[in-house]
């Protein structure tokens, strides 16, 4: 599911944003030409896309009369400050001029600037994507552009610090130790030998239905590796996002770090509703597999991930609790 | 559980340009993306933005709509289905398929593979995907029915499957 969820937002990004305003001004150029010339919009539904290469050109030349100006780079990773991609010509991006719509009243809020040294977005992904160890079938590091907001960086689920960074740092990220994608906040009493001996087994999930238990893996890994969590469940199976890690002291579990997903966008569910016929199935059983991965930059310790999901089988859903129990080894 | 802003912004204004502007400016990202994941790879994402937003501005004002990202979301996906439509009029499958072959070594990653599913297909996955919409919000977003939600999702889901099991055989020939 990663794979299709990568492929999915690297499409979503991909091309040059014209930006809102440059956008609304050629649609409304557009009406105006048409409206001006009936015969041109008769013809225009006729062929539309014949027409938006009209509307385009008139975008260009709105847009190229756009005064020169500034305009910040930020990163969620990092808001330090941020420096242009070596070795990228300066210049201006048509995607980030902001130009004002025709006819609109001049609005009082400050310019929005653009950064004549800020990287396209496909510059920058292509030297990402150039990079040793980095893997553009899976899209790991994309970039958004809001059109009229700041550049800033998200990272894929699965992509390893060592890939990441040289990217984020050649796209101006000035501190790579925040690169890695999450907020994890690992605490002190995390530190310590592991475990000896099996990762212990952890009560059963504790299901309001025993057809609705969850299945967990316990994996076993090495310090800075990634890790495959994967649970399975009867019916659908909801996708938790944010799920508290929690280590085991030798007495008792204390939380470790937070497995954060991307956030899709403000206001976005925090589950993910799969169907049960989805991709993910890994044999002819009724069940469905989740993949989470994470990467333990945690100590050597034994971790359990936690979490709520709502589990929904023949239109009946239920609460239930997960739990996955990891290993990372030194 | 989704937030979207809607048309009613303000109503003291005259000047509709204005407060649409105002709209457009906040909803445009998500469409743009949106339109960029529905959209055929060789059609440009702000050039389907504009022409819906164009056809909903000769009808109405972004401010008169109650989900304005709604209307645009279900126009970009009848003018990327219309387009994909004449599309294959207009070519011939040889034609077509030396253009996808073109766009595959222009474009760095295996994304021409979700130019096999349909553009409706490639909303549904998207909003239910990336967006993190319930199925039910989806197909109240796209105009369909809840059941056509399910299915279509499925059914691309398989299919896309389907596609990259074939290019992995392929690719380790």
């Amino acid at each position: 599911m990663t794979t299709l969820e990568n492929k999915l937002r690297a499409r979503s990004l991909r091309g040059h944003p014209r930006g809102s305003t440059g956008v609304f001004a050629a649609a409304t150029s557009q009406i105006a030409e048409e409206g001006a010339r009936p015969q041109l919009a008769i013809a225009s539904r006729v062929a539309i896309f014949g027409s938006l290469t009209t509307a385009a050109v008139v975008a260009v030349v709105l847009l190229a009369s756009v005064p020169e100006s500034t305009r910040a780079i930020d990163t969620s990773d990092t808001p330090a400050e941020t420096t242009g991609v070596p070795g990228t010509p300066a210049g201006p991006s048509e995607s980030n001029v902001v130009d004002p719509v025709p006819g609109t009243p001049t609005v009082s809020s400050p310019t929005t600037a653009v950064d004549r040294s800020a990287p396209r977005l496909d510059e920058v992904y292509d030297q990402c994507v150039k990079m040793a160890g980095f893997d553009p079938q899976g899209v790991q590091v994309i970039l958004d552009d809001t059109g009229t907001g700041p550049w800033w960086v998200k990272t894929g689920f699965d992509v390893p610090a060592e890939i990441h960074r040289p990217c984020f740092e050649a796209i101006g990220g000035s501190d790579p130790s925040r690169s890695s994608h999450g907020t994890r906040t690992i605490l002190a009493s995390c530190a310590g030998p592991e475990q000896p001996g099996d990762i212990p087994q952890p009560p059963l999930a504790n299901s309001p239905d025993p057809a609705l238990a969850i299945h967990q893996s316990a994996t076993t890994t090495t310090a800075g590796q990634q890790i495959n969590l994967s649970w399975a469940a009867a019916g659908e199976v909801i996708h938790p996002v944010d799920s508290l890690v929690e280590c085991w002291t030798g007495a008792s579990w204390v939380p470790g770090f937070t497995v954060h997903d991307m956030p899709a966008r403000a206001g976005a569910s925090s589950a993910r509703e799969l169907e049960t016929d989805t991709p993910l199935s890994n044999d002819e059983s009724a069940y469905t597999d989740g993949t989470i991965l994470v990467h333990p930059l945690a100590p050597a310790a034994t971790y359990r991930l936690t979490g709520h999901a709502t589990i929904c089988a023949t239109g009946v859903c239920n609460q239930a609790t997960y739990e996955v129990r990891f290993k990372v080894v030194s | 559980m989704h937030n979207e802003v809607v048309g009613n912004i303000g109503s003291d204004g005259p000047d509709n340009a204005y407060h649409d502007g105002q709209i457009f400016d906040e909803i445009y990202p998500a469409l743009r993306r949106f339109a960029a994941t529905v959209g055929a790879i060789d059609q440009d994402p702000d050039d389907l933005v504009q022409e819906a937003l164009a056809r909903t501005l000769r009808r109405t004002t972004l401010r008169e709509l109650d989900s304005p990202t709604g209307y645009l979301r279900r126009t970009i996906v009848r003018l990327a289905a219309d387009s994909r439509r004449s599309a294959w009029r207009r070519q011939g499958a040889l034609k077509r398929l030396a253009s996808l072959d073109a766009m595959s070594q222009q474009f760095p990653s295996d994304l021409c593979d979700l130019d096999q599913l349909s553009a409706t297909d490639r909303a549904v996955l998207y909003l239910t995907d990336i967006e993190a919409y319930t199925h039910l919000e989806a197909a109240a977003l796209l105009g369909l029915s809840h059941n056509a939600v399910r299915t279509r999702a499925s059914r691309a889901r398989r299919q896309l499957k389907a596609i990259l099991e074939d290019d992995k055989v392929g690719g380790d020939q």
